[in-house]
């Protein structure tokens, strides 16, 4: 029987403890659009049919205990995250397909430069007309404040229901913010060739990128009763899909640290969204304070030795996988949660979700039996 | 005597494996010789990623210098095609733009020296077919990074069945979600985690 509230229960996995049950927080987006049948060219460009629609399938499949975000996915907000250019349905895309990042070279050599002589914010400013060339930059303020006044409504309704916004507020930390804007080929040449500089341009951004998620989490709070839960800090590239342990601990590790210790001393919590695998890299996280951090992870890195090498350090998050929703049958969730529970679970610091999002053309019923067993099988004694 | 420019190659050292080839080439050495210390020194960086001292980003850069190498020797080495492995048709399929796992798997490829067709994305399954007809490859590597890519690649490997050219061709897929289900649902060969994975199926599948 539950006998925590849906934010005691996802704050003592936060500190590592044990809730009543393990929280569930799946990551719903374009699935919301597909399973009630809405085009994507609209639902990416109406953030209130969005929410509405988030709001009907929480219902729909018995709710849970965090809403991972106050809304589904709007483009400019998902956007500012990363320096790339993004092609979308109903734009460059037809109208229902997903939308896709290009790989093109956003960022060139010579920023580097002008990050280590301005710093973040300019940065953006300076590539925005590139990731968005059907915008103009002097529109950067309204459609920020829009976008602000959007997040504030979307939290407040989730609020006024009694359900917590898991996370809002997203950065990336610089190696992938380099990587993603400069392209993988061109960023892997630039960790050979000019390491150095790259490192410069990354301690020159980092404050600025400090500030810009703290200043979002401060807004957010100061207009909303509970605020975001978490900060989202997006990374695939800084993981060892793509580089080394040893480039990691010089070019990513003292980044994500400084990011998440500078979140946690504005009172923030760090969720370290990390898709690909991280696997080798896990016993890094050890250095983080203990009981603070959620690592959420896509399954792709092994979420079971992650439970062996964090258990009681940081709480885990994730993971069941993207193909498993899609192919799988029912009774295969039900059968890799109920583990999850078991393992990942065992002692507390846990949280039930989706690897990444539950894909697009996940079956409903997979959903369903994701969030039931978690219930059925989280309970602790 | 160890061969200086493969090892330069493998070390990722781009600087001094260029001046080498550069080097070679004008004392007169033989294109092909160069072009095998080439291959010897990308052998060597599969090793080092199979034995997990190298990444992708190595691997990247390592096709970089392979690359540069290839600019060096030019048009001395067009004639040669009858020394590569094998031929691979590769695309990211339909309906999805992904290009970045791709192009590294083109790139290991043919610095492991296939023929490699390489299709672009969003590739319609009609078009693989045409590819391998025309082509006479004998493997195919699709790529996906999005769950809806698997109902692409089912769709090309039956498209393959429908030409009557599926006991001709081997099969791999792979990508962000890929994995064993996935292969089973779409029916493919094989599936491989990454670029590397690829060469050592694509070298089973020749050599077997």
């Amino acid at each position: 029987m539950a006998t925590m509230t849906p934010r005691e229960r996802i704050e003592a996995a936060i500190r590592c403890e044990k809730p009543d049950r393990v929280p569930i927080s799946p990551i719903l987006d374009f699935f919301c659009a597909r399973y009630k049948g809405v085009m994507l060219e609209k639902f990416i460009n109406d953030n209130d049919l969005g929410r509405e629609l988030l709001i009907q399938i929480f219902d729909e499949f018995g709710g849970w205990d965090a809403t991972y975000q106050s809304t589904t996915l709007n483009e400019f907000a998902f956007g500012l995250t990363l320096p790339m250019r993004m092609k979308v349905p109903g734009r460059e895309l037809p109208p229902d397909m997903i939308w896709q990042f290009d790989e093109i070279p956003i960022i060139e050599v010579e920023d580097y430069d002008f990050a280590i002589a301005h710093g973040f914010l300019p940065l953006w400013g300076k590539l925005f007309p590139k990731m968005r060339p059907h915008q103009s930059p002097a529109q950067i303020p309204e459609l920020i404040g829009a976008w602000n006044g959007q997040a504030i409504k979307d939290t407040q309704i989730w609020e006024s229901r009694g359900v917590q916004c898991f996370t809002g507020v997203a950065i990336s930390p610089p190696l992938d913010f380099f990587s993603m804007g400069r392209s993988l080929n061109e960023f892997s040449f630039d960790l050979h060739r000019r390491p150095e500089k790259v490192l410069a341009a990354m301690d020159a951004i980092i404050p600025g990128l400090i500030e810009a998620a703290v200043g979002g989490q401060k807004m957010i709070s100061q207009a909303t009763k509970w605020g975001f839960m978490t900060n989202f800090i997006g990374a695939t590239r800084g993981s060892a899909t793509f580089i080394s342990p040893k480039m990691f601990e010089k070019f990513n590790w003292p980044y994500i640290k400084q990011i998440a210790l500078g979140l946690l001393d504005a009172g923030i919590t760090p969720l370290f969204h990390f898709d690909s695998d991280w696997t080798p890299l896990l016993e890094f996280f050890k250095d983080l304070p203990k009981g603070k951090c959620v690592l959420e992870m896509d399954s792709v890195t092994d979420i079971f030795k992650a439970k062996k090498v964090l258990a009681g350090h940081m709480c885990l998050m994730g993971d069941v996988p993207a193909a498993l929703l899609t192919l799988g049958a029912p009774d295969q969730v039900t059968a890799y949660v109920k583990r999850l529970c078991e393992e990942v679970g065992d002692g507390g610091g846990y949280i039930l979700s989706s690897g990444c999002s539950v894909p697009i053309d996940a079956k409903p019923a997979n959903l369903r039996a994701m969030i039931e067993a978690g219930k059925r099988y989280g309970v602790y004694n | 005597m160890s061969d200086q420019l493969a090892t330069a190659l493998a070390d990722l050292e781009e600087e001094s494996a260029l001046k080498l080839v550069q080097e070679r080439l004008d004392a007169g050495d033989d294109p092909m010789a160069i072009l095998k210390s080439c291959h010897e020194g990308m052998a060597m960086v599969g090793k080092r990623y199979e034995g997990s001292e190298y990444y992708v980003s190595d691997l990247i850069m390592a096709g970089e210098i392979f690359k540069e190498a290839m600019a060096l020797l030019g048009s001395r080495l067009k004639a040669d095609t009858s020394s590569k492995r094998g031929k691979v048709v590769a695309g990211t399929v339909k309906g999805d733009i992904h290009d970045i796992g791709k192009d590294i798997l083109v790139t290991i490829l043919k610095a492991a020296n296939y023929d490699v067709l390489d299709l672009g994305v969003d590739v319609p399954p009609q078009k693989f077919v045409e590819a391998v007809k025309e082509s006479g490859a004998t493997i195919v590597g699709l790529s996906g990074l999005l769950t809806t890519s698997f109902e692409s690649m089912k769709e090309t490997v039956a498209a393959f069945e429908a030409a009557g050219l599926r006991s001709r061709v081997k099969v791999m897929v792979g990508g962000g979600p890929v994995n064993e289900m996935v292969r089973a649902y779409v029916s493919a060969d094989a599936f491989g985690a990454d670029a590397q994975a690829a060469v050592t199926l694509c070298n089973q599948w020749i050599g077997g």
